[in-house]
C-alpha cells in the first residue's frame, strides 16, 4: 500500500485505489460538522477550563475564540469539505482553514511542513495506518512532510509523485536567494508569468531580502493565499474571510409564550478580556448556522432558560424574582437576535 | 520594451481638490488596467474619484523592521521605475498633495529617470502650502523660506530672520519620519523652539498650522509666542508660520478660515 501523507491539505477528491491518503483520511474524520460540533467542541471546553485554571490568558482567549467558532464552523464545515472536494473554491478553503485551527487547539496538534495546516499527530497516523503494509510514502510535494511520514512508519521509501490538479504558475525560491532573484522574480509576477513564489528555507531579516519580500507580495496575484493556506491556497486563488459567510439570525416577533433558538452558556468573558486576565461571566449566545456568537449578560441567559413556551413573561418574572419590565426588555432583545421567538 | 510611469498628486484630503487632469488619468488607469500604487492616505482618496480602481498598497515599507523611511523611499522609487521602464507595465503611483513638495520618492524617481532617459509623466495636485497659507498674509514682497521642522531643528539650518519662513512636518521627531504619537512631538518642538530662539525673540508671533482632519479638513491656526511653541503636541503633519522680523506687517497676522464657515474653534 502507498501512503500519502496528510498535506498539502485539503485534498481533491477522494482516495485513490491501492493508496491510503492521509489528507483524505483526516478531512473526511475531522473536517466533518459532527466532529467539530461533537469531540473537537468537547476538547476546546476542557481545555479552556484547564487554560482559565491555571491562568494561561493568551492561550484561554484562542481557545474560548475557536470553542464560539466552533458552532457557525460546525454549520459550515460539511458544504465546505464538499465543495472543496470538487474544485477549488476560496471560501470554502477559508471554512476549512478556520476548522483546521480548531482542530489543531483541539488536538493539541502543530501545523505541519508547510506551516498552514494541522499534522496530526504520530498515533493518529500510525493508528489511521494500522496494520497496513506500507510500502512506500508517497511524495507530492516539497514540503508535505512525506520524509517524516515515512520515519514514524518504520523507514519506508519514499517515492516521487506528483499532485493530480495543474498548479498555477509559480517558482519555489530559498529564502536565502530572494534578494538575489527580486527583479527577475517581481518581473514575472508583475507581468502575470506566474501568481506567486513559493519561499522555501529560512527567510534573512535584512533589509534587502525583507523588501524583495515585499516586492513579491506585493505583485504575486495569489501570493496572499500561497502564504495563508499554502498549496490549496494557490490552488484557490484568494484569500477571503470566513465569517464574510456569517449571516445574523432573523428577528422574531415577542408574541405569547416563547421558546429560545438557539443554545445558550455562560463562559468566562470574552476573548479580548480574557487576553487580558479578566475571566468574569459573560452570556453567550450560540446557533447552530451561520451566525455569530453573541455576548449577552447572564442575567439574559437566565431568562433564556426559563423559556419554555408555556409560562408568559409575568410568570417567569416572578420564577426569576426579576422586575418583570426587566424580563419585558431581555425578551425583547433576545427575539431582536433571534435567540427567542413564539412556540 | 514600452511602458510608462506617470505619478499623480491627488491633492491635501479632498476630492474637490482632485485637479481634471489627474481624475482623468485615474479613470483612464481604471479602464485600461493600468498598475497603480499608493500608500495608504490616498486609497481612500482614490476610491472617491475612480471607485473600483485597484491600488497596490506600498503601506509595507512603512512595517519593515530595520528598514527606515529614506531606504525605503529609495526601494520604492527603484521598483516603480524598474515596473515601468524594465517590465514593461504602464505604472500610475499616486502621492498626496503636489508630487513636487516634499515627496523623497518622487525625487528620487525624477532623478533616476532623468539619469537614465527615461520619459516621465507628473499630474501636480493641489499643494498642502495652498491650505496653510489661507490661514496667513504671505505677502510674497519679502520671499518665503521652506524647510522641514527637521531641517531646522537637527540639521542646523538657520533662517533668515528678514523673511516669512513655513517648516512642515512639525510634528515629526524621527529622522525615519516614523512619527506616530503626537505626544512624542513635544520634545521636537522644544528643539524647534530652542534653535529659533537663537536668533527671534521669545514673543515673537509664530502660528501653527493644522487641519482639522476628516471629514471637514478645515484649515486651522493657532497663534502663540515662540517662547510657548512646545507648551502642546501637534500632528505629524501640522505646519509652522514664522513671520519676519520686520517692523510689523500683515505677515504677524491670523487670517480668519476662507471656506466661508466663519471662525475655527481653536483660532487664536
Amino acid at each position: 500500500m502507498i501512503v500519502l501523507p496528510p498535506a498539502p491539505f485539503p485534498p481533491l477528491g477522494t482516495e485513490a485505489a491501492g493508496t491510503l491518503d492521509l489528507g483524505v483520511r483526516l478531512r473526511d474524520q475531522l473536517f466533518v460538522s459532527a466532529a467539530v460540533g461533537g469531540p473537537l467542541r468537547q476538547a476546546l471546553a476542557g481545555r479552556l477550563g484547564t487554560a482559565v485554571e491555571t491562568e494561561q490568558w493568551h492561550a484561554a482567549a484562542r481557545l474560548l475564540e475557536a470553542f464560539l467558532d466552533s458552532f457557525p464552523v460546525a454549520s459550515l464545515v460539511d458544504a465546505a469539505r464538499m465543495r472543496w472536494t470538487e474544485g477549488p473554491d476560496p471560501q470554502a478553503l477559508a471554512v476549512l482553514a478556520r476548522a483546521g485551527e480548531l482542530v489543531c487547539l483541539a488536538m493539541d496538534w502543530k501545523a505541519g511542513p508547510d506551516g498552514c495546516w494541522p499534522w496530526p499527530s504520530d498515533a493518529w497516523m500510525e493508528g489511521t495506518v494500522g496494520t497496513v503494509g506500507v510500502s512506500a510514502v508517497e511524495q507530492r510535494d516539497a514540503q508535505d512532510g512525506a520524509e517524516l511520514l515515512a520515519v514514524l512508519l518504520g523507514e519506508v521509501p519514499v517515492q516521487e509523485g506528483i499532485l493530480a490538479e495543474v498548479l498555477p504558475p509559480h517558482a519555489t525560491v530559498s529564502g536565502e536567494r530572494l534578494a538575489e532573484r527580486r527583479e527577475e522574480l517581481c518581473g514575472w509576477l508583475a507581468r502575470g508569468e506566474l501568481t506567486a513564489v513559493r519561499v522555501t528555507g529560512e527567510v534573512p531579516a535584512d533589509p534587502a531580502t525583507l523588501l524583495a519580500l515585499g516586492e513579491i507580495r506585493l505583485e504575486g496575484a495569489r501570493q496572499a493565499a500561497l502564504e495563508r493556506f499554502g498549496v490549496s491556497g494557490l490552488r484557490a486563488g484568494s484569500v477571503v474571510d470566513w465569517k464574510e459567510q456569517l449571516r445574523p439570525q432573523a428577528t422574531a416577533p415577542v408574541h405569547g409564550p416563547l421558546v429560545p433558538r438557539c443554545e445558550a452558556t455562560v463562559l468566562p468573558g470574552t476573548p479580548s478580556r480574557l487576553a487580558r486576565g479578566d475571566a468574569r461571566p459573560v452570556g453567550w449566545l450560540l446557533w447552530n448556522a451561520p451566525s455569530a456568537p453573541v455576548a449577552v449578560q447572564p442575567a439574559a441567559i437566565a431568562v433564556l432558560r426559563e423559556l419554555d413556551g408555556e409560562r408568559d413573561l409575568a410568570a417567569i418574572a416572578a420564577a426569576l424574582e426579576a422586575p418583570p419590565e426587566a424580563v419585558e426588555a431581555v425578551a425583547a432583545e433576545l427575539c431582536r437576535v433571534g435567540a427567542a421567538g413564539p412556540v | 520594451m514600452a511602458g510608462s510611469l506617470t505619478i499623480v498628486g491627488l491633492g491635501p484630503a479632498r476630492p474637490e481638490h482632485v485637479t481634471r487632469e489627474a481624475c482623468d488619468v485615474l479613470l483612464r488607469a481604471r479602464d485600461k488596467g493600468h498598475r497603480v500604487y499608493g500608500l495608504a492616505h490616498v486609497r481612500e482618496l482614490l476610491e472617491d474619484v475612480a471607485a473600483g480602481l485597484p491600488v497596490r498598497s506600498l503601506d509595507y515599507l512603512y512595517e519593515l523592521p530595520g528598514v527606515d523611511r529614506p531606504t525605503a523611499y529609495g526601494d520604492l522609487a527603484r521598483m516603480l521605475v524598474r515596473r515601468a521602464f524594465t517590465d514593461g507595465i504602464e505604472v500610475v503611483y499616486a502621492v498626496a498633495g503636489s508630487p513636487l513638495y516634499i515627496n523623497d520618492a518622487v525625487l528620487l524617481i525624477r532623478r533616476a529617470c532623468a539619469a537614465a532617459g527615461h520619459p516621465i509623466r507628473l499630474v501636480h495636485g493641489v499643494s498642502f502650502v495652498d491650505l496653510v497659507l489661507d490661514r496667513v498674509y504671505w505677502t510674497g514682497k519679502s520671499g518665503l523660506q521652506l524647510y522641514s521642522a527637521w531641517n531646522v531643528a537637527r540639521d542646523g539650518v538657520a533662517l533668515a530672520t528678514d523673511a516669512p519662513a513655513l517648516l512642515c512636518q512639525l510634528g515629526e521627531f524621527t529622522k525615519g519620519g516614523d512619527a506616530l504619537d503626537v505626544d512624542g512631538s513635544t520634545a521636537m518642538l522644544e528643539e524647534l523652539r530652542d534653535r529659533l530662539l537663537r536668533t527671534h525673540p521669545e514673543r515673537h508671533p509664530v502660528v501653527i498650522l493644522y487641519s482639522s482632519g476628516r471629514p471637514d479638513y478645515r484649515s486651522l491656526a493657532r497663534q502663540v509666542p515662540l517662547a510657548d511653541l512646545a507648551a502642546e503636541p501637534v500632528p505629524v503633519y501640522a505646519n509652522l508660520w514664522v513671520p519676519s522680523l520686520a517692523a510689523a506687517s500683515l505677515e504677524d497676522q491670523v487670517a480668519p478660515p476662507s471656506d466661508g464657515r466663519g471662525p475655527d474653534p481653536g483660532a487664536a
